[in-house]
């Protein structure tokens, strides 16, 4: 074997080994994303796998505890709830009403968050205040 | 009609018209076409450039019966960010995307001299794009759509959005991606009408936008370390890595057209380089309007997204169409004599940033693709991110310490010698140096303290080498001798200077990743809580309004062996009660190398719950990417590389280029 093939060779395996450990870490970067309904029906199978649930904050459901920088919620769609737990304090632009993302595991019944990421709603033209007299 | 779609339908009617223009100038060969094709292309940037100003006159005099205006900023929104609220929607992001691009495209047609033939057909490339944009932002992306009610109020601008890196982050990025759009234009005409000189013509622009993505990425990392209470400068967030895509083939790219500047050669490679860019720039907004992936930054669901898909199939199919049909055209000469040599660490360095964008890509996109194909819904975590592009980001500190020594062609081994002997003594003296006071981090060791050597040295090698040679053409003295050398080789030295950057910014993020210490308390007013070697002391709780916010805030003086090294930090957190949202503000202080950082989870009358971090290294990355990479690339932009003085007047020196 030339040195050219040898290089090309070398080259060739490192490249391989990139790829690898990319397919190796790119596995164990995965995480399921369901909706509410769906992971309610599945929530026993998971063996405390790392998921993420997205659904609507419930109204009237947050009790946020600043003491312990605890929020607990209620995270809904039209097929299912689930109550969840973050003790990370209080996520950004956190309101009831809108979309969230958690990730966590599901625990005894709760889901124990470790990330609460809140969507922020953007079509707001059916919300904006019409006023009584302003109609143009 | 309303007063801002007016001027953007005269707008659009006088860009068909430049169309049309260049159609028949190049057809008939009747230069008096372009002169009225140029004119129209001025009132083009005036005509955006009114309405721009318009939607800023909207906004200032918060007319809500303007549907955008309503939706982004409200009667208690301070005017410092009802301006900026421009660019906080879709539609007006477009709208400032179009503006770029018109002002960019009048600045050519002003200078007209360099309206050769190149230019002429990229305009046929250019203009159709921004046509396409201002069709959609009169159909599809409406910012001047009128309600048929006067709301009372509008809902505001998203807290998050409420920060000084409003008036930075969107605008340097679409300055960048409006940028883009230039090269890629020049590239289509370049290959239409086999000219080679188009990765001339390119380079500016390319550096102009490369700046703009540059600033973009910088203090979008910037405001996701002081706003977003990510707890650090990166979160590969989908649409941070949308943004950052395009910065990695853009670097890529700007590094092999030296290539083909010298050696005529990685030309489709180039191509492809300036295709993969733009379309990753439209994919990029792609991804921030249609709500597809969550995100602080996406604008929720939107009808705009086919018509950037349809667009980004256009242009795939229609320059991989125009490579088959002139690829006897583009002969790529061959360049790699050996793989040590300074081509084969050009190579290198492409494969790296492929390589990088490649693992973002895919991680970015495979949610989509799981989703579409699969059934199922997966997100990617960080750590994928992390666990490649770690790797490659040291190779690319390694491959930097090689490529300003390293001779072109084929490299002796006699060469490596001379080069390299003093550079690996130096680095091997550090390490061992490190290790003695107590590094034993192999990061640390290898990254921050052998690569930084390494690089620096060879570098500062490089450069010394330069002065000597411009000692040789008559010695002026040490001062002019070096102020001479850095004038006549301004392009290597910016090169030089972004080199140094990117090192400073691979040091302390490897600095931050491995000796940052964080702890999350729940304290008292009065307690102490130590972090690494700092102790806090909570002296104070306060509340107060500010704007339209209610600010609550934990103060902190902090000691370090005992004496005050900070008084009155802030930990903080802002209720806004017309969102009722309550939103964290992380907050980082420097002390020596260190950065302090706080990021409340609550604050009671009494006390707090805050998460401290002690960051080392931290400054290194805002100096290295704000000033030092954008002064390198300030610098080499003011070199022009003349296409045919280049291979008469090229010097040995100016082979050491970025």
């Amino acid at each position: 074997m030339d040195k050219k093939h040898k290089n090309i060779l070398g080259i060739g395996v490192v490249g391989i080994l990139i790829i690898y450990l990319g397919a190796v870490s790119f596995s164990s970067a995965l995480s399921f994303y369901y909706e509410v309904g769906e992971f309610v029906t599945i929530a026993d199978t998971l063996n405390g796998k790392l998921v993420n649930v997205n659904g609507t904050i419930a109204s009237g459901s947050t009790i946020w505890e600043p003491e312990k920088a605890r929020l607990t919620f209620d995270l809904s769609d039209n097929e299912g709830t689930i109550t969840v737990v973050s003790n990370d304090g209080m996520p950004g632009s956190y309101k009831e009403g809108i979309p969230a993302v958690v990730t966590g595991y599901f625990v005894n019944n709760t889901f124990q968050a470790t990330l609460v990421v809140t969507k922020c709603p953007s079509k707001y033209g059916d919300d904006l205040d019409h006023g009584e007299h302003n109609e143009t | 009609m309303e007063f801002g779609e007016t001027v953007l339908t005269i707008a659009l009617l006088l860009s068909i018209y430049a169309i049309i223009a260049h159609i028949l100038g190049i057809w008939k060969k009747k230069n008096e076409m372009f002169d009225s094709a140029r004119g129209a292309i001025v009132l083009i940037g005036v005509m955006l450039t009114l309405a721009s100003i318009w939607l800023f006159n909207l906004f200032i005099t918060r007319n809500f019966q303007y549907e955008y205006v309503a939706l982004y900023s409200s009667l208690d929104l301070p005017m410092f960010y009802t301006i900026a609220a421009f660019w906080a929607g879709a539609d007006g992001s477009l709208l400032l995307w179009a503006w770029l691009i018109s002002i960019y495209i009048a600045i050519i047609a002003i200078r007209g001299k360099s309206y050769d033939n190149l230019i002429k057909h990229a305009m046929l490339v250019i203009l159709p794009t921004l046509a396409y944009l201002m069709y959609m932002l009169l159909t599809v992306s409406r910012p001047f759509r009128m309600l048929d009610f006067m709301p009372v109020d509008g809902n505001g601008l998203n807290p998050l959005l409420q920060d000084p890196g409003m008036w930075f982050h969107p605008p340097t990025l679409f300055w960048g991606y409006a940028a883009v759009l230039i090269p890629f234009a020049i590239m289509i005409a370049g290959i239409y009408l086999s000219d080679d000189s188009w990765i001339y013509r390119a380079r500016r622009w390319a550096l102009w936008g490369w700046l703009g993505l540059t600033l973009g990425n910088m203090f979008g990392s910037y405001w996701a370390y002081t706003v977003l209470n990510w707890g650090g400068f990166w979160g590969w967030d989908p649409v941070e890595n949308a943004s950052f895509l395009p910065w990695l083939t853009l670097t890529a790219f700007y590094h092999s057209t030296m290539i083909q500047e010298r050696k005529g050669g990685m030309k489709i490679w180039n191509i492809f380089l300036i295709l993969f860019t733009w379309e990753l720039v439209i994919y990029g907004t792609l991804l921030t309007r249609s709500g597809i992936i969550a995100s602080v930054h996406t604008f929720g669901q939107s009808v705009t997204a086919p018509y950037y898909i349809y667009y980004m199939i256009v242009v795939f199919a229609a320059t991989v169409l125009l490579v088959a049909w002139k690829y006897d055209s583009i002969k790529n000469k061959k360049i790699l004599e050996s793989f040590v040599s300074r081509e084969g660490s050009f190579l290198y360095n492409n494969w790296i940033f492929i390589a990088s964008a490649s693992s973002v890509l895919w991680g970015t996109t495979y949610p989509l693709l799981s989703e579409a194909f699969r059934g199922y819904k997966v997100m990617v975590g960080p750590s994928f991110y992390n666990q490649v592009n770690v790797p490659l980001g040291i190779a690319l500190l390694f491959l930097m310490a090689i490529c300003p020594l390293i001779g072109w062609r084929k490299a002796s081994l006699s060469n490596l010698k001379r080069n390299f002997s003093r550079p690996l003594m130096l680095a091997a003296g550090a390490m061992v140096i490190a290790f003695a006071v107590g590094i034993r981090d192999f990061y640390a060791l290898f990254v921050a303290v052998a690569g930084t050597v390494l690089v620096i040295s060879t570098h500062l090698i490089s450069a010394s080498r330069m002065v000597t040679g411009q000692k040789k053409t008559g010695d002026k003295g040490f001062t002019k001798n070096v102020s001479l050398a850095f004038w006549n080789n301004r392009r290597t030295f910016g090169g030089y200077l972004c080199h140094i950057a990117i090192l400073m910014i691979i040091v302390s993020a490897a600095g931050a990743v491995v000796y940052e210490k964080a702890e999350t308390f729940n304290m008292r007013v009065g307690g102490t809580y130590s972090v690494g070697d700092y102790d806090f002391r909570l002296t104070k709780i306060d509340h107060y309004d500010k704007n339209n916010k209610e600010v609550s805030a934990a103060l902190f003086d902090v000691y370090k062996n005992g004496k005050l090294v900070l008084s009155d930090s802030n930990a903080l957190m802002y209720y806004y009660p017309k969102q009722e949202n309550t939103n964290v503000k992380p907050m980082a202080y420097r002390v020596g190398i260190d950065d302090l950082y706080f990021s409340p989870q609550a604050i009671t009358a009494t006390g707090a719950t805050v998460k401290i971090k002690v960051m080392p290294m931290m400054f290194l990355m805002w100096i290295g990417g704000f000033y030092v990479l954008i002064l390198g690339i300030i610098v080499s932009l003011s070199t022009k590389v003349a296409v045919r003085k280049r291979r008469e007047n090229i010097g040995m020196e100016d082979l050491n280029e970025l």
